[in-house]
């Protein structure tokens, strides 16, 4: 409120009534707007000289709150103590309500900041940059993992959060998972069921996707540090092998949690893979949190697919001469009751087909592999077509016949060889 | 000829207000109720023509003024009925004038004595109740005479403070009567006058109300039956309007308007009260506190 300046207060002061006081009756009518305009100009002229009948109608003017009574005087309460129904009135006073407000305000934006759908913390991606680089625990691995609660539809790759948490088909190690969430979201966006050919196509994604989730969960424990060593393009007959014995009881009893989330549709197919651990690497406990991980992503992925990547990849292919697994981006070839692996490359090895002895294989970059004796040696295939050589990954491979072959990247192309990989044409 | 227009209350008018309020039922009957009602109307309305009166009287608190009167005659049922309707109001009023239990019961009792007539005058107990005219409710009026009653029994026992209480409180400290207040520039006098008078008197009332007796926005509109935001702007429009207009009268008296803004801003009560303050403090110090002093070898007696 503006002051006034001091003289103003000095000549109020100093004013005196002209006439005689009113009485209490004139007093008491003012107050209840009883008197006519002409007689309330005088009394209010009367006031604002009048300090004391200004005090009189003031102290007789009816309380603004409600008057206490005598009894709760007589009853030793406090005469400021309100009813109690005066006091509720005040808790929904508005000076009540504007905290209440308030606080409701800040409840709902940090709600919205905690809450905000689509942005992975921090830690789970940082976890991820380093698993490229440094092993990973079994209880780290479980962080990527989809939770128990959410089953993904078959045709549903992964949650966003995992999604964006896994490296992509094209990954490589130290590669960042943050940097392939573009491409993964793209592609899966670009799923649409429609004829025939693109159900094919969908299905390969989704193998893609599976299989790269199993590459995110493997790469870390073994491919990281065992394709370091290995020159590109390296066309490998390794000796390297693995006795299934001592893997095979972890895998047999996968983690609790595991077990939980396989209760839609357990794949005997992961207790009859039986992938090998890394016996050298003297990591048995690590491995066995990868293949609960891969377990885990498989259960996720396969409930209603049987023909999908993960189920495929990790299932047993029984053949005349053996059975073949592809475990974290090199292949692996059962013999009786170990595991030797059959090829390593510098490219993850992303998919594998077996023929009466005649297997192939295919992986990131184009890489492609065939060994017409059942995985003794291998021969480097480099298909091009028209000028055009395959660099895409690939995601699939289909033995339609001896010499008929169908392979498919992850960019949808079509790969495809009537004599035996002599000549391809892209489709 | 017509003879003269009759002034005052009719009979038969009077008559019709008796019946209606129910006054016989206090044992009053229609000529001492006419009486009463002449008595009110000659107070406030002593030239008014006989509607104006009726109008007037028609438009005073019949009911409540009979129940007064009778109370005032002595008649018992009108005191049950009083006692009925206003013995616990009194007290609630008193508690609320005076904020305290003990002096609210002694109030609210004294009031009633009064009300009841225990002074007696020429015989006749004399109450109270026979002042009242109806023109507010009685309630309204009780508390209104309860007040001025608060306030005179205040000044009365602060003017009856004992030497003991005075020297408790200091008073033998207190300085003595201020100096002749120095009057401010008479023009700013004259002009704050002018500025003043020009504002309405419901205007000058709530400065005066707010700025002098310190009331709050929520009293001066519970006092005009306004709103308190209907105050807050108002007083802010007459504190600026105020003061442009002081300004505009301290400069048609001959003041620049650098002179005028510093007129209005200085006080001079403020220099006046810290030299008073000043010399309070400080005893004025004898210019020679050694006494006379003699001029060496004045009176030859030097050795």
């Amino acid at each position: 409120m503006p002051e006034v300046p001091k003289i103003v207060h000095d000549r109020l002061r100093a004013a005196k009534p002209a006439d005689h006081h009113p009485d209490a009756d004139v007093l008491t009518a003012f107050a209840e707007q009883a008197l006519p305009a002409i007689e309330r100009d005088r009394v209010t002229e009367h006031l604002s000289r009048c300090r004391d009948c200004r005090e009189i109608v003031a102290l007789g003017l009816p309380a603004l709150e409600a008057v206490p009574q005598p009894r709760t005087v007589a009853e030793g309460v406090p005469a400021g103590v309100a009813p109690t129904a005066e006091r509720q009135r005040n808790w929904l006073a508005w000076p009540n309500l504007r905290w209440a407000a308030l606080a409701a305000g800040v409840v709902v934006v940090a709600s919205m900041l905690l809450l905000r759908p689509g942005k992975p913390p921090d830690a789970t991606v940082a976890s991820v940059d380093q698993s490229a680089e440094s092993p990973v625990s079994p209880a780290a691995e479980a962080k990527l993992a989809p939770p128990p609660e959410v089953q993904p539809p078959a045709h549903v790759p992964a949650t966003p959060r995992a999604r964006m948490a896994q490296p992509g088909p094209s990954m490589l190690p130290g590669e960042s998972a943050t940097g392939l969430a573009g491409r993964r979201n793209d592609s899966d966006e670009a799923r649409v069921y429609g004829t025939a050919p693109e159900a094919l196509r969908d299905r390969k994604k989704r193998s893609d996707a599976v299989e790269t989730d199993k590459l995110m969960a493997a790469a870390p424990a073994v491919t990281g540090r065992a394709l370091r060593g290995l020159a590109p393009g390296r066309t490998a007959s390794t000796s390297e092998s693995v006795t299934v014995a001592e893997a095979e009881p972890v895998l047999a009893q996968p983690p609790a949690e595991v077990r939980l989330q396989a209760r839609n549709e357990p794949p005997p197919a992961i207790v009859k893979a039986k992938p090998p651990a890394a016996k050298e690497e003297g990591k048995l406990q690590a491995q066995s949190g990868v293949a609960a991980m891969q377990e885990q992503t498989a259960n996720a992925y396969s409930a209603s697919k049987q023909d999908s990547f993960m189920h495929k990849a990790l299932a047993t292919k029984d053949s005349a001469m053996g059975a073949w697994s592809l475990v974290q981006g090199v292949l692996f070839r059962a013999q009786g009751k170990t595991w030797k692996v059959a090829l390593r490359v510098a490219q993850p090895l992303l998919t594998f087909g077996a023929r009466a002895g005649d297997v192939w294989t295919g992986g990131q970059a184009g890489s492609l592999f065939h060994s017409s004796d059942n995985g003794t040696t291998w021969t480097q295939i480099q298909p091009s077509a028209k000028g055009e050589s395959l660099s895409s990954d690939i995601v699939s491979i289909e033995l339609l016949s001896a010499t008929d072959i169908v392979l498919t990247t992850n960019s949808n192309e079509s790969w495809v060889t009537a004599d035996g990989g002599k000549t391809w044409e892209k489709k | 000829m017509p003879g003269p227009a009759q002034t005052g209350l009719g009979d038969q008018q009077a008559s019709a207000l008796h019946q209606r309020c129910g006054a016989g039922a206090y044992g009053l009957d229609s000529d001492q109720f006419a009486a009463i009602l002449r008595e009110i109307q000659e107070k406030y309305l002593p030239q008014a023509s006989a509607e104006e009166a009726a109008g007037f009287c028609a438009a005073l608190r019949l009911e409540e003024l009979a129940l007064a009167r009778a109370c005032a005659a002595g008649n018992e049922r009108a005191w049950q009925d009083f006692i009925g309707r206003y013995q616990q109001k009194l007290h609630a009023m008193a508690l609320h004038i005076t904020r305290d239990s003990v002096h609210a019961s002694e109030l609210a009792d004294s009031l009633f004595a009064d009300l009841y007539g225990m002074s007696t005058r020429d015989g006749a107990r004399h109450s109270k109740l026979v002042f009242y005219t109806g023109r507010g409710s009685l309630e309204g009026w009780l508390r209104t005479v309860m007040a001025q009653e608060f306030i005179n029994r205040y000044r009365k026992q602060k003017r009856n403070v004992s030497l003991d209480e005075q020297a408790d409180d200091g008073a033998q400290f207190t300085a003595p009567d201020p100096e002749p207040v120095i009057t401010a520039d008479p023009r700013l006098t004259s002009a704050t006058d002018q500025a003043l008078a020009e504002l309405s008197s419901e205007d000058r009332y709530v400065l005066a109300a707010y700025y002098l007796d310190g009331r709050t926005l929520a009293e001066i509109a519970h006092t005009l039956k306004l709103h308190e935001s209907s105050i807050s702007r108002r007083l802010d429009r007459v504190s600026t309007g105020l003061r442009k207009r002081i300004l505009a009268c301290l400069r048609e008296r001959g003041m620049s308007y650098a002179q005028a803004t510093e007129a209005l801003d200085t006080d001079v009560r403020d220099l006046q009260l810290d030299i008073r303050a000043r010399l309070t403090q400080e005893p004025g110090t004898k210019a020679f506190p050694g006494g006379k002093v003699s001029a060496p070898g004045a009176d030859g007696n030097h050795a």
